[in-house]
């Protein structure tokens, strides 16, 4: 029961970072607002790797598209947080749940990642139907 | 429009960004794969603000206008995602993912009443469509999979 419990902590954490960084957008453009939500995220994992799990820090040995995952931290910090000042953080959520929903549906389909292929199910397409209309209502409501 | 659409490409761009890490964590350890991501995306933003002009709101006195709850959007993410961590793996995906997105836009519609005055009760049926939806989803392929084992099995 503890782990649903934590399952749903996890997500009202989840809302409430996004809610926290669109606010930060009344303060500082979008690089800003990236630079702060990135900043202290990197200060907390140092200190944590340093102090707890008492690690070497290093950053070689990946693949060279590893390095692109800053790039994409910024994209997300940034797009949420413009769009969450502009229509909402649940309108925000719930139009990231159905590109999230799609581009998951494409990555498995075809195997991208490395990952095993895994074909789209037709019978899927009902609920992404549903998941369609529940956004709608979230973004007109 | 415009805000639709980058909402959507949003949810794109995570998951991708989800699968990177994911290879970022194999080869690094968990935390060490996700450094990576901050470390990266904080020096880039520094050099991205003073390209762009905006250098005059790193200064000190403007820092500290802002109220201090404001900056806690990435503690909140880090300390969800040790919980996601741990109540994935006592739970399984589907609960993780329906109970997560749950809390997610329940926070939402409480946080945007706080910030923006806005509420609806279609905003509420609509979260439960959502998660329904994603519910329905999680249960076809987790189906699927039971099939493609004993398909494999066989």
């Amino acid at each position: 029961m503890i782990y649903f419990l934590f399952l749903i902590l996890s997500g009202l954490l989840q809302g409430m970072m996004i809610s926290l960084n669109g606010q930060l957008g009344n303060y500082y453009s979008m690089f800003g607002i990236s630079f702060f939500v990135h900043g202290i995220a990197a200060v907390l994992l140092i200190l944590y790797l340093k102090c707890k799990e008492k690690k070497k820090i290093r950053f070689r040995g990946v693949p060279a598209y590893v390095y692109l995952v800053g790039f994409m931290g910024i994209g997300m910090v940034t797009s949420s947080s413009w769009c969450t000042l502009a229509i909402g953080a649940t309108a925000m959520t719930g139009l990231s749940v159905i590109g999230q929903m799609i581009s998951s549906a494409v990555v498995d389909h075809h195997g991208w990642f490395g990952i095993e292929k895994q074909k789209f199910n037709w019978k899927e397409l009902p609920a992404y139907l549903l998941v369609l209309a529940g956004v709608w209502l979230v973004t007109t409501g | 429009m415009i805000f639709y659409i980058t909402a959507v490409a949003n949810g794109f761009l995570n998951t991708v960004n989800k699968m990177v890490n994911v290879k970022a964590g194999e080869c690094l350890g968990t935390a060490n794969g996700a450094l990576i991501n901050y470390v990266e995306a904080t020096i880039i933003s520094l050099c991205l603000i003073f390209v762009t002009g905006n250098g005059a709101e790193m200064n000190f006195s403007h820092i500290t206008e802002v109220p201090p709850l404001f900056y806690l959007g990435s503690v909140c993410g880090l300390i969800a995602m040790i919980f996601l961590i741990l109540g994935t793996s006592h739970t399984g995906a589907m609960a993780s993912t329906i109970l997560a997105l749950l809390g997610q836009l329940g926070m939402s519609v409480a946080l945007d009443y706080v910030f923006f005055q806005t509420f609806s009760w279609k905003r509420i049926l609509g979260i439960f469509l959502i998660t329904a939806g994603i519910a329905w989803r999680e249960y076809i392929k987790i189906q699927d999979r039971r099939k493609q084992i004993k398909g494999d099995a066989a």
